[in-house]
């Protein structure tokens, strides 16, 4: 019964002492629980959404690899393809040469009408003679499809397939095999159509069918009244190999900050000339979260085409990378007036500050008889530091990209490349210190002023005209050297990844 | 009165404002709570961020059968239990007699403590002991009761309270001395 009593009266002693109290969690903790709500609240439309996107993307990026490749083995003569120019100029000379021979063909038949003057030449390129042709190619389809009909043959666009085959053999596109084996089957077609006003209208759809050809559009399926000349895509083949582009960015920096507190301690224990302190796993219970903030980036860049698929690209990035650091590391119930002693950004400048001494000296566990009991938990009473950094980075990259579907509207460029980070200015708050830690580029503290990262990028790019794009970038940047002085213990080594998008104009 | 029960009603509609505003009023005292059960500070807020998220999606199932702050003071105690439940079971619980030898006999006043001392000293408990002297002693929890959520039996849950109790009133002894 005493027993009772007596844990009772224990049990009373300590439930009054923490009546009524209260105490503040850090701000971070209300951003934690918000973000997660937010998180929570859009997960379902996420998840949603993820199984169209993710598809969609895997189809639309499918599509142009495959029809990029499709075009290329396409265009592979029995060396190389033929230039455009070239597929252009010839259609131009078999248009121009095939119409005199219609013409003339033409004013025979309707002269013996006696209605056409006879003087129409071969070299005549009226008007009137382009109205005339489309009107014999109009009978001629008609007739061509009646004949054809009736004689059980391939529809017209198969022929005219087989007349594109003809023009690719004009231009060696097509191997030598497949030449003769086309030239076999066309000279049967050409010795029972003999008819050049037919050819023309072949030329017509010829040129037609051409551009989609070199712009990777499917043959299949396409009649020649739909087929419609796309002559700005011709233009965007012969686009400048100079080009400059802007881009502002958005991006998630973890600084992948590492203290070595051990090293700073040894370092102040050896200062100090303090002994028989247990440096041995002092800081053991160490805790730190970084939490990264989402930041930007902008670019300004110059890239030179070496060929149609390589590219080069350099320029500037200013890079303001943001974080927020949570440490329990040595905060020290130091005096009583001033609460914390931060001693977090221990350096070579302030490793002689007092205070970290005061701290270990006026701590109830110091015994200054050499028999110290400090520990972590004497050393770190429960507080902790919640540290806002905030960097300004420039970034000096070269790299080397790959083009995916170079001469279609829509292509993919596979950047990587290494770049000089140059840092310029750094700031870091924590409320409970007044004194807050700034650096410049000219005294940068614990840090190096230069290092460098390596650099990844994926660029689809959409070609509004032979001058203008924009693309969207996702990428991906990591340190490859840290950001530390040789002889401190502080060891940042960024690595950021993001999206931008931005504005590209070539010459 | 009535403006928890627009805090009840904003909160269920899902509110971020009044979240907030409920996150405000109890984030203090509970967070003294979850101080109470954890090692240190930056636990003592994962606890308590991760016992508001279930208040606010679990606050629909509030029926007001209880006062609000006591249904959030139970989440947070949960939530508490479940973050150290995989801990619970590494330290081996002692034999109640054992412990009942070991008692001392004086009485002690904790009126010359700050709440940082108070705290510090439950934070250097042992985790069983930690759980139980907190749901025994200032929780006002029974041995029975504890034995029930914490899966022991109540003669440990007796024995753990035991051991916080000789635990504790050496370190007051100990600081006494040092002072």
């Amino acid at each position: 019964m005493k027993e009772e009593e007596e844990e009772d009266k224990f049990a009373n002693e300590w439930r009054k002492a923490f009546e009524d109290v209260e105490a503040s969690p850090s701000p971070v903790v209300w951003s934690e629980i918000e973000s997660s709500l937010n998180g929570r609240a859009i997960s379902w439309l996420k998840r949603r959404a993820l199984y169209f996107i993710i598809p969609l993307f895997l189809i639309v990026e499918s599509a142009t690899i495959y029809s990029s490749l499709y075009s290329t083995q396409k265009n592979k003569g029995e060396g190389e393809m033929a230039g455009i120019e070239n597929i252009q100029s010839n259609l131009s000379e078999n248009k121009s040469k095939y119409s005199g021979q219609q013409n003339t063909n033409s004013s025979q038949s309707e002269g013996e009408d006696g209605n056409v003057n006879s003087s129409q030449s071969q070299d005549t390129q009226s008007s009137d003679n382009e109205i005339d042709l489309e009107k014999n190619s109009n009978s001629l389809k008609k007739n061509d499809s009646t004949l054809l009909n009736n004689e059980g043959q391939n529809p017209p666009y198969e022929k005219d397939k087989r007349l594109l085959k003809q023009s690719s053999i004009n231009k060696n596109i097509l191997p030598i095999s497949e030449q003769e084996n086309v030239k076999n089957n066309l000279s049967n077609v050409n010795s029972k159509d003999n008819q050049p006003s037919r050819i023309i209208s072949n030329i017509d759809y010829l040129e037609n069918l051409s551009w989609y050809y070199l712009l990777d559009k499917p043959l299949s399926g396409l009649a020649p009244d739909s087929v419609t000349v796309n002559t700005e895509s011709f233009l965007l083949a012969k686009r400048g190999r100079l080009g400059i582009e802007v881009m502002a960015g958005i991006e998630v920096m973890d600084a992948n900050l590492q203290n070595d507190y051990d090293g700073y301690l040894s370092k102040y224990l050896e200062t100090h000339e303090l002994q028989n302190v247990d440096a041995q796993g002092f800081f053991n219970g160490l805790v730190e979260r970084e939490k990264t903030k989402t930041s930007y980036s902008l670019a300004a860049r110059v890239m030179y085409d070496l060929s149609s698929r390589w590219q080069l690209r350099s320029g500037v990035m200013y890079h303001h990378w943001q974080s927020v650091r949570t440490t329990n590391a040595l905060f020290l119930n130091a005096v009583e007036d001033d609460f914390y002693a931060f001693t977090n950004n221990l350096s070579e400048g302030n490793i002689e500050n007092t205070n970290f001494a005061r701290a270990i000296t006026s701590h109830p566990s110091y015994d200054s008889q050499n028999n110290n009991r400090m520990s972590l938990e004497q050393f770190n009473e429960g507080q902790n530091a919640t540290i806002q950094n905030t960097s300004h980075y420039l970034k000096i990259p070269l790299e080397i990209g790959y083009t995916f579907a170079p001469q279609s509207r829509l292509s993919h460029t596979l950047w990587l490349g290494a770049s000089m980070d140059i840092f310029l200015a750094s700031r870091n708050e924590e409320s409970k210190i007044t004194q807050n830690i700034k650096l410049t580029a000219k005294n940068p503290g614990t840090y190096r002023s230069i290092s460098s990262s390596l650099t990844l990028r994926w660029q689809s790019k959409y070609q509004i005209n032979k001058h203008w794009s924009f693309f969207v970038e996702p990428f991906f940047e990591k340190g490859l050297i840290n950001y530390t002085k040789s002889n401190t213990y502080t060891r940042l080594r960024p690595q950021n990844y993001g999206v931008g998008i931005g504005g590209q104009f070539r010459f | 009165m009535q403006d928890e029960k627009k805090l009840i009603a904003g909160c269920q509609k899902g509110k971020r404002r009044v979240q907030k505003q409920l996150y405000d009023l109890y984030s203090k005292s509970m967070f003294v709570v979850s101080l109470r059960y954890a090692k240190g500070h930056l636990e003592a807020e994962d606890i308590l961020q991760e016992a508001f998220i279930k208040v606010f999606e679990k606050i629909n199932s509030f029926k007001g059968e209880c006062p609000l702050e006591f249904w959030i003071k139970k989440i947070v105690i949960n939530t508490a239990l479940n973050h150290e439940r995989s801990k619970l079971y590494q330290y081996p619980a002692y034999d109640v007699m054992e412990m009942d030898n070991m008692l001392p006999d004086a009485e002690i006043t904790l009126s010359n403590y700050n709440f940082k001392e108070l705290l510090a000293m439950i934070q250097q408990l042992p985790e069983r002991c930690q759980v139980v002297f907190n749901l025994y002693a200032i929780e006002g929890y029974q041995h029975k009761e504890i034995a029930e959520m914490l899966e022991i039996t109540e003669g440990t849950s007796k024995s753990q309270y035991s051991r916080a109790k000789l635990l504790l009133q050496e370190m007051i002894k100990k600081h006494e001395t040092v002072q």
